[in-house]
């Protein structure tokens, strides 16, 4: 950097320009000295602006300006520390910083609830009973999920888990099979006054699931050993897109497989088999 | 199935599936000539099979053609894939042993971390499994503990 000016006043000399650029330094010696000490505290004050810059621009180098985040005082407890971390992440991994609308700069949802489960076995789908919204809404609801505590864990939305167990013999498919599930109850605070006779067979999307078992023969074993997953996905989708109207429609989740294990076919695998005797064992590769 | 799900605007999740299927769905496959879901997909809870070896978990070189095809994974906290060991093969099922000294909330951000330091933020989320699972991680006993979730990740 303390070259540059000497190389700059001999480029700009046309008595001098066309010898080698060592010979060039030893003959602007002289005026290299002088002008590195005229404008020592320019170069000073523009190197520091840079590095200042840099540092603040660069995600590595941006703890550099810690003493000024360090000065402010921590945080005393979990809701202040969690809200001050809410507010900016400003750097976080070892990729530089994370993206603010990803995770920190809002609530995050919860991809995989399962108190529709829950209250399904638990209390039968009768969320009106005082034995059910007493201690869902006081915070001592059984395991994990009530109103109470979803405040407390300000969380932003959930994407709620639905499973139904289907006929193991691939047909004989009828209404109760839905309104007995969980999606019955997720049609109550949905607030849709979705019934049993809606649940019927008729609906499009029943048909249309009736229809793709015979996309191709490969595909028609899939769907007849899985049809109970499939089933739930129409439900789903047929809940979620219902002319009530609902912005969930891409919640509805599809296992492709979870409890037979085909090796006739691929896309049946599941990661676990149900064993006979209770219990899940690997599946094994084909 | 996969492109009729697709057609109707579901979401595949892959969680419950095995690796096989994961890379069918997600790459495809030349010979049967089939390029996999035409829409990003989810693993809805699930969590890194490099720190859980547990076949409902997701391999590094799926969660690389997670990214390629924009989708998502979101770690769980369902005992069985945040902690455990391979010992030999496993148990006498195939499944890796439950470790519980480690089932703890430090051990289900390192998931997080794992995962979106491989293939970045965007493509992590959280999928949490609560009233689905007998037990929890230590400092994730419910939903009231998210906050501590979030203040664990930074350390």
């Amino acid at each position: 950097m303390l070259l540059r000016p000497s190389f700059s006043y001999v480029a700009n000399c046309s008595t001098i320009c066309r010898v080698s650029p060592l010979r060039a330094l030893e003959l602007g010696s002289p005026l290299f000295k002088m002008l590195r000490f005229r404008y020592l505290g320019h170069t000073i004050t523009i190197s520091s602006l840079v590095l200042l810059l840099f540092s603040i621009w660069y995600p590595g180098l941006y703890q550099l300006p810690r003493f000024w985040r360090e000065s402010q005082p921590e945080p005393k407890t979990v809701a202040s520390r969690v809200a001050s971390i809410l507010r900016a992440i400003p750097s976080f991994g070892r990729h530089g910083s994370l993206n603010k609308g990803t995770l920190c700069s809002r609530s995050f949802p919860d991809g995989h609830l399962d108190l529709a489960y829950n209250i399904r076995w638990t209390h039968n789908n009768h969320i009106y009973q005082k034995n059910f919204i007493d201690p869902f809404e006081s915070g001592h609801f059984t395991e994990h999920v009530d109103l109470a505590r979803l405040r407390a864990g300000q969380l932003g939305g959930s994407s709620w888990s639905t499973l139904s167990d289907g006929p193991k013999n691939g047909s004989n498919i009828t209404s109760e099979y839905f309104a007995e599930g969980e999606e019955d109850l997720l049609s109550h605070p949905m607030g849709q006054n979705i019934t049993q006779t809606d649940l019927a067979c008729d609906s499009r999307p029943f048909h249309t699931w009736r229809r793709s078992r015979y996309i191709t023969p490969s595909l028609y074993k899939v769907q007849t050993h899985v049809q109970h997953s499939i089933r739930q996905q129409i439900c789903n989708e047929w809940m979620y897109s219902s002319p009530a109207g609902s912005s969930h429609r891409l919640l509805s989740k599809g296992f492709i497989s979870r409890e037979i294990h085909s090796c006739a076919n691929a896309y049946a695998d599941s990661a676990l088999v149900d064993l006979p005797t209770g219990g899940v064992a690997a599946a094994q590769p084909c | 199935m996969v492109h009729e799900m697709n057609r109707l605007g579901m979401i595949v999740d892959l969680s419950h599936t095995a690796a096989s299927t994961m890379h069918d769905v997600l790459e495809g496959s030349k010979a049967k000539s089939w390029n996999g879901s035409r829409a990003p997909v989810v693993f809805s809870h699930s969590c890194a099979y490099a720190l859980c070896p547990h076949p409902r978990n997701v391999p590094d070189d799926v969660l690389h053609l997670v990214k390629a095809r924009n989708s998502l994974v979101m770690v769980t906290f369902s005992p069985d894939f945040v902690s455990c060991r391979n010992s030999e093969g496993g148990n006498k099922n195939g499944l890796p042993e439950r470790y519980d000294a480690n089932l703890t909330i430090s051990q289900v951000v390192r998931h997080m971390r794992y995962i979106g330091d491989l293939i970045w933020y965007e493509h992590m989320g959280i999928g949490s499994d609560f009233d689905g699972m007998p037990a929890t991680p230590q400092g994730l006993e419910d939903v009231a503990k998210y906050p501590d979730l979030v203040a664990e990740m930074p350390r």
